[in-house]
């Protein structure tokens, strides 16, 4: 694409967005970011979430909460923070193998070398980053018969970029005749969002003879503002070497993007610039609008069954917003041709121009999940535990959410008074692949502090993990 | 507060644990690696027409079509020549006559015959003079009056010449009778066509005197004739044409062609139609080069070339067939010199005709030699400059090797062999680009498969050749300064050992179709990237 951004602004854009954008409790996608303690759970979170950790989760489980409680998480004591970020084919050793250099100089690649580094990209050659914070969440339940209300506001900043194989192949072995290089693979999406939620749950509570205790629903309502939106909508580009060596192909990409007037974003075909006035509160680019519903089921046994359709909704951009294409096909098999040059850079580079509006949708996503909590006198183990099984399946692949369905397990342990929760769990699918998650959970009567990390392979073998990810925040209980 | 404190203590020792198990690399360094880019060069696709479209080939063809390719079609060569030139010819003779003209008696007429014989009807005269000498032997003075009743001074008036000669004397007169008419008078009797009456009478006192009259008709030449002149010979022309051959002459010995024409014309150019016949007699064409080498075109019954310019105009078109046309342009003269000679009414008839000083004899040649042709192997050497900056020359050292393809697809009968040898500022060779390792076989290009018997091309050829390029010839190619390149070409199985090689075909949608493509090894260091 053409350099259409002010290179200093989008810098800032990117660093900025990264910093002071996070979410704090499980909510966008199938695979993002979530607090710290369904992170610790290997975000197994739909029976085992309560109280505001259950917002953008399954609603119905706010009704989790203690009559006449209130919970609510500031940045004070510690701000939930969570971060996520990792690419599903480059290990730390891989990273200082190929680009560590030999004493102090650059490593020669042999064939080998090279044929390992190509292949590393065979299944997918993504990178990621979600970051999150809550910059505030309240819920109260005055009774049961009133139910549970709560008010948030949610931050999610993230974005994810697939390198298309064809680019490594082609940067490593060069175009090799016959052989078509496809840049479908290729992805970017990449977006700044806030959420101003309200919720309500009501619990229903059932004969005691009953197989079934306990049924809960709720719902949620977002008004949802984009800070900025960057992405690719389509690519279908190939590329491939004849016999004569002509290359040929096909160019065929649309991408969007859209910023608020705070990042002071100027587009090469706009004479128009904002100044840049970056900050927590700049008018949105795009405004949308959301909901969840959820449903949570106790059944005799302490065993919870909950599924939940959360984020159904979709963000209408309409500040600075663009439209990047190319089209056409290529043909270069004359270098001294200057009609076919122009040509092909005009086909790599594209065309941009001002539209009005864009569409994108919210990362809708199905939840299903199941917990069962053994108490100390059922618990072959010494305190409680409590057991959980997810399956989510998201409906597109916005930055947090994954067509892929992931499934997770996890488990979390209060061995007893003074002893902090331990909490693990594994997950597979998703756009995290396999993650084996670690946490820790500590409660100091109306504190809750809470730190893990989704990816705990970094830890124990750090330099072979792809990823890294931690996770930490409280939440104060009264 | 103690649970609080003890909480953030285990997060703190948490955070730094997993950051610190982390091996980040010191500063990322790109790696480096070779790479094999596999680049088309050039796609480009000629046909003869644009090889040798007019305006870049004036010399070589002057009329193309889709189909028909002229190799050599030289200009319309012309060369004029005033009839004038030939009437002043006429006037290289001269008449006399004596005669007496007696006195007191009455007026004679006095016939003196024109020169050559000619006999005038009406005539203008450019020049000519009437010159009389006049001896007077009596002893007294005469008189004499001399009437010219066929010419009329340019006023009109008619010329009368009156004079005085004393007794024992002599007078000379001399008239000029430019611009004056001459009429063949009514009462001139008809056997006295070829003569200028002259009515001479004398006086005299004394009776029996006479005078001795001796009269000179000479320098006549005419603006315009109408009248019958004998078959004259008009003498000897003769015309050069400088062909600039230029580097066509590097063919010389090594070109054989087929279906050559030669188109000679002529035409009697006149503003009225009762003109003479003339006859160009014994054209003699010579080929001529700068050496001194000649060859004649000669027509194959042996026979003179004669052009008789009946009717006003006569063609003559020689082929391979009537002479040995292919012979001589296949002999690449300098120059042809074209020599013959003029005849006025070769029939030698009586027929009265015009001729004016405005007529002329137009006289053309035009060469035109088709397509069909055999080139023997013909080398050419030429050395051009390679002009590369500096920093193209960087990037090119950096090259490992290098793989060359030139595909030619060739539906043009012409095999060529092309070496190209690069040398350095001194012109030392470097090394020879060549189609293998040993760096002796030339870059073969096979000409299109054609019918011997017709010359036609029946497909193109596909040749490949490719020239590889190890390290160490890319370094001296970044080093390279000039560039020799020597091409020889033939037409299809046109040998050295062929005395008598097979023509080809060519037209001008004949085509031929190259790609150079290649692939290049290239070291990817970080400054590349």
């Amino acid at each position: 694409m053409k350099n259409i951004f002010n290179c200093r602004n989008l810098s800032i854009i990117i660093l900025l967005a990264s910093v002071f954008s996070s979410r704090a409790f499980p909510q966008f996608g199938s695979s993002g970011t979530v607090d710290a303690r369904s992170t610790g759970l290997a975000k197994t979170y739909n029976s085992t979430s309560m109280g505001i950790y259950s917002i953008g989760i399954n609603p119905a489980n706010l009704s989790i909460m203690g009559e006449s409680s209130v919970e609510f998480s500031t940045i004070i004591p510690l701000p939930l923070i969570s971060f996520h970020s990792g690419t599903d084919f480059l290990s730390m050793n891989q990273l200082n193998y190929y680009f560590g250099g030999v004493d102090g100089k650059s490593r020669v690649l042999t064939e080998s070398d090279k044929q390992n580094f190509n292949d590393l990209f065979s299944d997918g050659g993504s990178v990621f980053a979600n970051f999150s914070t809550s910059l505030f969440s309240f819920a109260m339940k005055p009774s049961i018969e009133a139910g549970t209300f709560s008010l948030s506001i949610i931050d999610f900043a993230g974005g994810n970029f697939t390198i298309p194989h064809a680019i490594v192949d082609l940067g490593l072995n060069g175009n090799q005749p016959g052989k078509k290089y496809d840049f479908n693979d290729e992805k970017f999406k990449s977006w700044w969002i806030r959420n101003y939620g309200i919720s309500y749950s009501r619990e229903f509570q059932l004969e005691s003879e009953s197989w079934l205790k306990n049924i809960s629903a709720g719902v949620s309502f977002k008004l949802v503002h984009g800070y900025y939106y960057a992405g690719i909508e389509k690519v279908n580009t190939n590329l491939e070497t004849g016999t004569h060596n002509e290359i040929q192909g096909n160019a065929d990409m649309i991408g969007y993007s859209a910023f608020s007037d705070g990042f002071g974003v100027k587009y090469d075909f706009d004479s128009l610039q904002h100044q840049s006035q970056f900050g927590l509160f700049m008018p949105p680019a795009g405004n949308g609008f959301g909901f969840d519903l959820g449903l949570s089921f106790l059944l005799e046994n302490n065993l919870n069954v909950s599924l939940a359709l959360t984020d159904i909704g979709s963000i209408s951009w309409t500040k600075n917003t663009a439209k990047f294409f190319a089209t056409g096909a290529i043909l270069i098999d004359d270098l001294t041709n200057q009609e076919q040059l122009d040509s092909l850079k005009d086909k790599f580079t594209g065309d941009a121009e001002r539209i009005e509006s864009f569409s994108t949708g919210l990362p809708t996503v199905f939840r299903f999940g199941l917990g069962y909590k053994l108490n100390e006198e059922d618990n072959f183990l010494p305190g409680t535990l409590l057991l959980g099984l997810d399956y989510n399946q998201g409906f597109n692949d916005l930055p947090g959410n994954s067509k892929t369905p992931r499934v997770s397990f996890g488990f979390e342990w209060k061995p007893g008074d003074w002893i902090p929760y331990f909490r693990s769990g594994v997950s597979l699918g998703g756009s995290d692949e396999f993650a084996w998650a670690v946490g820790l959970g500590m409660y100091t009567g109306v504190i809750e502090f809470n730190l893990a990390t989704s990816y705990f392979q970094t830890i124990v073998a750090p330099n072979s993990a792809k990823q890294i990810s931690v996770a930490f925040g409280s939440r104060w209980k009264f | 507060m103690k649970k609080l404190i003890s909480a953030l203590s285990i997060l703190s020792l948490f955070s730094a644990f997993i950051i610190g198990c982390f091996d980040l690399p010191g500063d990322i360094i790109m790696p480096e690696w070779d790479v094999d880019l596999n680049v088309p060069i050039i796609n480009k696709t000629y046909t003869i027409y644009d090889m040798f479209k007019p305006e870049s080939k004036n010399s070589i063809t002057s009329t193309l079509t889709s189909d028909d390719f002229y190799l050599v079609q030289s200009d319309n060569y012309t060369a004029n020549t005033k009839v004038a030139d030939y009437v002043s010819i006429l006037s290289q003779g001269s008449t006399s006559q004596n005669f007496i003209i007696p006195a007191n008696q009455p007026a004679q007429s006095v016939f003196i015959v024109f020169p050559e014989d000619i006999e005038i009807e009406q005539a203008t005269f450019a020049s000519g003079f009437l010159s009389f000498a006049i001896q007077n032997p009596s002893s007294a003075v005469i008189s004499s009056f001399l009437q010219i009743p066929g010419i009329r001074k340019p006023d009109g008036s008619p010329l009368i010449i009156e004079t005085n000669v004393p007794a024992f004397s002599r007078d000379s007169i001399v008239y000029d009778l430019s611009n004056h008419q001459y009429t063949f008078p009514p009462n001139q009797p008809i056997q006295n066509k070829n003569s200028l009456q002259l009515v001479a009478s004398a006086n005299s006192t004394i009776n029996g005197s006479f005078e001795n009259v001796n009269s000179y008709l000479f320098n006549f030449s005419f603006s315009s004739l109408t009248g019958s002149i004998q078959k004259t010979s008009l003498g000897n022309e003769r015309t050069s044409v400088s062909l600039n051959l230029d580097d066509a002459a590097d063919f010389r010995n090594k070109f054989f062609i087929k279906e050559a024409l030669l188109s000679l014309k002529s035409e009697y150019v006149s503003t009225h139609h009762n003109f003479f016949e003339l006859e160009i007699a014994n054209i003699q064409i010579n080929g001529i080069r700068n050496s001194g080498e000649q060859k004649a075109l000669t027509r194959n019954d042996g026979q003179n070339i004669t052009f008789s310019l009946v009717n006003g105009g006569y063609d003559l078109t020689l082929n391979e067939t009537n002479s040995n046309l292919t012979d001589f342009i296949s002999f690449l003269p300098d120059s042809i010199v074209i020599s013959s000679e003029y005849i006025l009414n070769p029939s030698n008839d009586d027929v009265v005709r015009t001729v004016t000083n405005q007529d002329s004899i137009k006289f053309s040649v035009q060469f035109t030699a088709k397509s069909i042709f055999a080139i023997k192997q013909t080398n050419f050497t030429d050395t051009l400059g390679i002009d590369l900056s500096q920093d193209d020359r960087d990037k090119i050292h950096d090259g490992i090797g290098a793989d060359l393809n030139i595909y030619l697809e060739n539906a043009i009968p012409i095999d060529a062999f092309v070496k190209v040898t690069l040398t350095d500022e001194n012109y030392f060779p470097l090394f020879t680009l060549t189609k293998n390792q040993n760096g002796v076989d030339s870059l073969q290009f096979l000409g299109s498969q054609v019918n011997n018997s017709t010359g036609q091309i029946i497909s193109p050829t596909i040749t490949l050749n490719t020239i590889a390029l190890d390290s160490a010839k890319i370094m001296q190619l970044s080093n390279a300064r000039y560039a020799i390149i020597s091409t020889t070409v033939n037409t299809k199985n046109a040998t050295n050992e062929n005395p008598n090689p097979p023509t080809v075909q060519f037209k001008s949608s004949d085509w031929l179709n190259i790609k150079c493509y290649g692939k290049v090894k290239y070291h990817l260091s970080p400054e590349e990237k």
